[in-house]
């Protein structure tokens, strides 16, 4: 019995120390992904930026200063000032702020929602699988843009119904993801010796089967925020996100339609912080991937 | 598989139509029924949604100054009172008889609207998947063949920045330097050719993006494969190697994602139309969702994902042409099902 003890206590650190080196071992190998890398720093500054804009910011986001208005980008005004006077940079720094929420906040709406839905179909199957597969077929009969903006013109404009709108049009995405996942990681042997030693449903799928099939989903999700950003900045675009006074970056896109001609200014920035943020979001995913995929190992 | 009788027996039947094109046609039929539901499905998530939106359609019709009275009027005439299953089942049937409504701020009907601006719509998600499978395609055969060489590499780089812009932006700046500054291209409207080439060029780069990177990604499964080393050992040259042996092969997921894109080419068309003024489903969608034209909203949106819908199901029946293995596997199921009966007529006899 002591020795059994002994030996429990010999193997318990060892677990503990795989799964710290699995850890590295992803971050090593995402560590090599410059690109990754870059877009890693790229994010976390935007985030840093955006978190401290009220003591970086040079301006108020809606301080209004008729006498330089759509003033050009200068050592005053960084990006310029808007049809108001305002300073882009500093609309941009607050707008960021609005921006990234809604693109993480929907995300998690997404994935919460979709994930749910996709591990009850997944683990379950049968006519329950049936039925919800079917109503995700239904809503991925309809094109994400569309379903957002559907989404959105029933609540109405605002924040929460943005983040409402992206993330339900998000669902089927994720609940697919983990269905077909969940799938084929049912099947395995694991899984199957979990069940015959008695563990509960919730127990095989919340210790088993839902870490096992994280990587796909994690990967997808990074690349989520990104694609919602987008979403979301489509909508106020088009005028049914978040409504113009607000420093969202699609906003100041839409605000700035009416004079883009005669000052790109006011378009340009907002437009290439949508970019940088997406872009990161982007290479993040795409080092993720490879860092995840158990094929690259070596 | 098949017997030489049995295969007799389709042809005889069914001339010029043989057992897997039989086998096909069943299998476009159930997926032609399966559209069904799917369709009723999306009018009673549209028509729910739009129903408990917000705002009475009839004093947005009527304007502030009309009386209640006036409003109330209007709600019994076109329905609105009545309980939300009796107008969904309204709809339905008004629906199986091509009556989508009549739209609240033109007084047309819904249908003939709809279908005056669909044929723009559609050419603009053609013009923009055409633009986005020539870019993506070449660049992701040639990254693939390439790999690791600065042109992949550059090529990758612009792939992620494509995926990463937001093309009403992309938009924006092209009308920009194109049509503000250089006045090389008409900015608005949908008049001719000249007018097609910035939507296409700004939706198509985007898409352009996407198709790069699976093309790449499928090649590069592809040529690492036994039969392309084959085919190089025999001597051949890199060209047939790759457009004869690799392409063909890698053709699904390209087609795949070229069938994605065309239906996002339908949903972005909502933005695209909105900054160059183009006068098809999109723009009429925003511009109904802004006066509550709900009728027409609830068309559009069911236009669009019927027609994404049924560009899903031309992909799937084009992979039975492209590959003979999924060819087989329709022939296949037939096969089994007629192996099953035969056991089951032995048994009854």
């Amino acid at each position: 019995m002591k020795t059994a003890v002994k030996t429990g206590g010999a193997a318990a650190p060892a677990p503990a120390a795989k799964k710290k080196s699995q850890f590295q071992e992803v971050w090593g190998r995402f560590k090599k992904n410059h690109l990754a890398l870059f877009g890693m720093l790229l994010i976390l500054l935007m985030i840093l930026m955006v978190i401290f804009s009220p003591i970086i910011a040079p301006y108020g986001f809606d301080e209004q200063n008729y006498y330089e208005i759509f003033a050009s980008p200068s050592l005053q005004h960084l990006c310029g000032t808007d049809n108001l006077g305002r300073d882009v940079f500093s609309r941009l720094l607050y707008g960021g702020r609005v921006s990234l929420t809604i693109g993480i906040i929907s995300v998690g709406i997404g994935l919460l929602c979709g994930g749910l839905i996709g591990a009850l179909a997944g683990y379950y199957g049968g006519k329950l699988d049936n039925t919800l597969m079917r109503f995700i077929d239904i809503l991925m009969a309809i094109p994400s843009v569309i379903l957002a903006i559907s989404i959105c013109a029933a609540l109405g404009p605002g924040l929460v119904n943005t983040m409402i709108a992206v993330g339900v049009a998000s669902i089927p995405n994720y609940a697919r993801i983990l269905r077909s996942s969940i799938l084929s990681i049912k099947q395995q042997e694991y899984v199957e010796a979990a069940r015959a030693i008695g563990a509960s449903n919730s127990r095989i799928i919340s210790k088993h089967i839902v870490p096992n099939s994280l990587s796909g989903l994690i990967v997808q999700a990074s690349m989520g925020v990104g694609r919602a950003i987008i979403s979301a900045a489509s909508m106020s675009f088009i005028g049914l996100g978040i409504a113009p006074p607000n420093p969202e970056w699609g906003a100041m896109l839409s605000a700035g339609r009416t004079y883009f001609r005669d000052y790109p200014h006011m378009v340009l920035f907002p437009g290439i912080a949508i970019f940088l943020a997406v872009l990161s979001m982007n290479l993040i995913g795409d080092g993720l991937r490879d860092a995840l995929d158990p094929r690259l190992k070596r | 598989m098949y017997t030489y009788s049995e295969g007799k027996e389709w042809a005889a039947r069914f001339p010029g139509c043989g057992p897997l094109n039989r086998a096909m046609l069943k299998y476009i039929g159930k997926r032609l029924l399966m559209l069904v539901p799917v369709i009723l499905g999306v009018t009673l998530i549209i028509f729910i949604m739009l129903a408990l939106t917000p705002g009475d359609p009839a004093r947005q019709i009527l304007g502030g100054e009309a009386t209640e009275e006036q409003v109330e009027e209007l709600r019994e005439e076109l329905g609105l009172n009545d309980p939300l299953p009796v107008r969904y089942v309204r709809y339905i049937w008004d629906m199986l008889h091509g009556d989508l409504g009549t739209s609240y701020s033109s007084k047309q009907p819904v249908t003939k609207e709809l279908l005056e601006r669909f044929p723009t719509t559609l050419l603009l998600s053609i013009l923009c998947t055409v633009v986005g499978a020539i870019i993506g395609i070449i660049f992701g055969i040639v990254s693939a063949v390439k790999q690791y060489t600065i042109f992949d590499n550059v090529s990758r780089v612009l792939a992620l920045a494509g995926i990463s812009i937001p093309s009403f932006w992309l938009g924006l700046m092209l009308i920009i330097v194109f049509s503000v500054n250089l006045k090389w291209l008409p900015s608005s409207g949908f008049y001719g050719p000249e007018y097609w080439i910035l939507p296409a060029i700004t939706v198509g780069l985007v898409q352009a993006a996407t198709v790069m990177r699976q093309t790449r990604s499928a090649m590069l499964d592809v040529v690492r494969q036994d039969y392309i080393r084959t085919a190089k050992a025999k001597g051949q040259t890199e060209l047939k190697v790759v457009m004869g042996h690799a392409l063909p092969n890698a053709l699904i997921p390209i087609i795949t994602v070229l069938g994605m894109q065309f239906g996002h080419g339908l949903g972005g068309a909502v933005i695209s139309e909105q900054i160059f003024a183009i006068p098809g489903i999109g723009k009429l969608m925003v511009d109904s969702i802004t006066a509550r034209d709900y009728p027409v909203v609830q068309g559009g949106v069911l236009m669009i994902a019927i027609s994404f819908t049924v560009v899903n199901l031309l992909v799937d029946i084009l992979y039975a042409f492209i590959d003979p293995r999924i060819k087989a596997l329709y022939v296949g199921k037939k096969a089994k099902s007629s192996k099953k009966e035969e056991v089951k007529g032995a048994a009854a006899s």
